[in-house]
């Protein structure tokens, strides 16, 4: 196996410049300011170096995996795509999801007529939407959950719905990584 | 009548004043110790004489919960163990899983596997580092350390989708892929880590300052860490050259060419010039591991057997046998053989193991975590005898615990 073992190098006694403090002091002047002038002129030429951002009014792009919330895929006559198998409700860790399933003589014959996610116990872990065999569920790119009350972080079935439009880049990512 | 000048008692007893020591309660939530941890500190004058250190205020009985749960449903619970590297936590936990499932892993799985966990150490490694600066009041290195960090951390979300909370390898296999244009966004990212890192060595490794409190502060002596169980690089810091990755190696590790750093006084100026050498040592893995990553796009990163990892997506919406496995999969979970298996890795803290006792059901039947957090913990109070009252808090930075790990 290649490698070794190396020692660290300990400065067992310092240099002088280092026991005199003050040309120290110019190493860590000419360090800093040369981040500020760096940053200063990024932010001159438009080019930012910093990870500052002014949020909420800026905001970042998450990557393609980014896994916001989970919500419901609507189909086109805005019915919510899943057909409450339950899948999603057995692969939850905290048991956030609950579904109420029911039957129609349409097409497709089986929907949730309750799909309810506490959001106050979700931890976006994202095993509902690997366990889907429908695409139903899928983690979408929003994370402001924020509320002054508990009652608005159970999240129903009409909040949760979303068209396919807007979750574009998510079920994109899902089809060419979980195709496997 | 004129009233006789009073004595001040400094004079009559003017060096032998009459001191009790004081007993001090350091938190349990105290904005210098990031960790729920309390100490009580008796101390005489600044001088401790004695300390205790009392843990247990994250305990979320993580174990317990293991078992009520499917082998998968534990994974996620693994990334709130040590927060500052999780992937590696999700990696200990799967890889006991597997060591009883007795599985071998896709090439492409392995090296990316190394890949994520050197990143995520990087992240625990500059965490520490750039607070072992602010506990000491330097401001500046510790945003360049941060900086460092946002930078690996912005690399472990485009791999895993979240920052913190990884949950990314999968018992056999891994969640996802690395997507395209991931290697070289690494490469990148990796050269201003190191810009970076020069930066931070020049502000802080020198500075008289620095030095002269983590000089021979926090001292534990070889046999008194071995007595204790401590691993990682406080052990590495007395100069015993014990790695996991090393002495017991796991995944690809036997291919990759890296050092292991010691020390020799086992003080926490040799802690820091060691996780600082680790960082490094992390970065050379990283970029052994690209060629091989890049080389081998397109390559499964799972086992092609659904009784472990649940099918791929595509086979599930078309066919019926994929689609049941799937169904079965997920609601009774992978049946892992009865059995039990201890699986230990190299955690940024030390040896993070996990004990997994299986009775061939869909749940673990025990799951008991190894955190090197509460072992390393153990000795702090010894480590801080007769130290100072400013000395807690850089120690306690170098030792490193994590609440959510050392608690569970």
């Amino acid at each position: 196996m290649p490698g070794k073992v190396v020692r660290v190098r300990r400065r067992e006694r310092l240099g002088l410049a280092q026991r005199l403090y003050l040309p120290n002091i110019f190493v860590g002047l000419y360090v800093t300011a040369r981040h500020f002038f760096r940053n200063l002129w990024g932010y001159i030429v438009g080019r930012k170096r910093t990870f500052v951002v002014q949020y909420p009014e800026e905001q970042v792009d998450y990557p393609d995996a980014f896994r916001g919330h989970p919500v419901l895929v609507a189909l086109e006559n805005g019915e919510p795509k899943c057909v409450a198998c339950g899948l999603c409700e057995f692969a939850c860790p905290t048991d956030c999801i609950t579904i109420i399933p029911e039957e129609t003589d349409a097409a497709i014959e089986r929907y949730p007529r309750e799909f309810d996610i506490d959001m106050s116990r979700c931890m976006f872990c994202g095993l509902c939407e690997e366990a889907c065999p429908e695409e139903a569920i899928v983690m979408s790119r929003s994370v402001e959950l924020a509320t002054y009350e508990r009652e608005p972080m159970l999240l129903h079935k009409k909040d949760l719905l979303r068209t396919e439009e807007q979750l574009g880049r998510r079920i994109d990512y899902m089809r060419e990584e979980y195709a496997r | 009548m004129v009233e006789p000048a009073r004595k001040s008692p400094s004079d009559e007893n003017a060096g032998q004043l009459p001191t009790d020591r004081q007993v001090l309660n350091m938190g349990p939530s105290h904005p210098a110790t990031h960790g729920t941890v309390k100490f009580t500190v008796e101390l005489d004058g600044e001088t401790i004489t004695a300390m205790d250190v009392a843990v247990g205020y994250l305990h979320r009985a993580f174990e317990k919960e293991c078992e009520s749960g499917t082998y998968y449903q534990a994974i996620p619970y693994t990334d709130r163990l040590n927060y500052n590297s999780a992937i590696l936590s999700n990696l200990a936990y799967c890889m006991a899983v597997e060591k009883l499932l007795e599985l071998e892993l896709p090439l492409r799985c392995q090296w990316l596997r190394v890949l994520a966990s050197e990143l995520s150490r990087m992240g625990d490694h500059l965490t520490r580092l750039g607070a072992a600066c602010l506990e000491l009041g330097a401001m500046t290195p510790f945003l360049y350390g941060i900086e460092a960090r946002e930078i690996n951390w912005d690399l472990q979300e485009m791999l895993c989708g979240a920052r913190v909370t990884s949950n990314y390898i999968r018992i056999g296999g891994l969640q996802s892929d690395a997507r395209p244009g991931f290697e070289d966004r690494c490469q990148e990212s990796l050269d201003r880590i190191e810009t970076l890192l020069v930066d931070f060595d020049k502000m802080i490794t020198a500075n008289r300052i620095f030095v002269d409190r983590f000089r021979d502060t926090g001292i534990l002596s070889k046999e008194r860490c071995i007595a204790f169980g401590i691993t990682g690089p406080l052990l590495r810091a007395v100069g015993v050259p014990y790695d996991v990755r090393k002495a017991e190696p796991y995944l690809v590790y036997d291919e990759l060419d890296f050092d292991v750093p010691i020390g020799s006084r086992g003080d926490n100026y040799d802690r820091f010039l060691v996780v600082q050498e680790e960082l490094g040592q992390s970065i050379r893995i990283i970029r052994q591991c690209l060629p091989v990553v890049r080389k081998t796009v397109g390559e499964p990163v799972n086992v092609a057997d659904p009784r472990v990892r649940w099918p791929g997506k595509d086979r599930v919406f078309g066919r019926m046998e994929e689609l049941i496995q799937l169904f079965k999969g997920v609601t009774e979970g992978i049946k892992v053989p009865a059995g039990e298996a201890y699986c230990a890795i190299e955690s940024p803290n030390g040896e993070l193991g996990f004990y997994i006792v299986s009775d061939g059901s869909g749940k673990p039947y025990k799951v008991r975590c190894r955190p090197p957090s509460f072992v390393n913990t153990q000795p702090l109070a010894e480590m801080l005898q007769g130290g100072l009252l400013a000395d807690i808090i850089p120690t306690f930075d170098m030792v490193n615990m994590i609440g959510g790990e050392c608690d569970r």
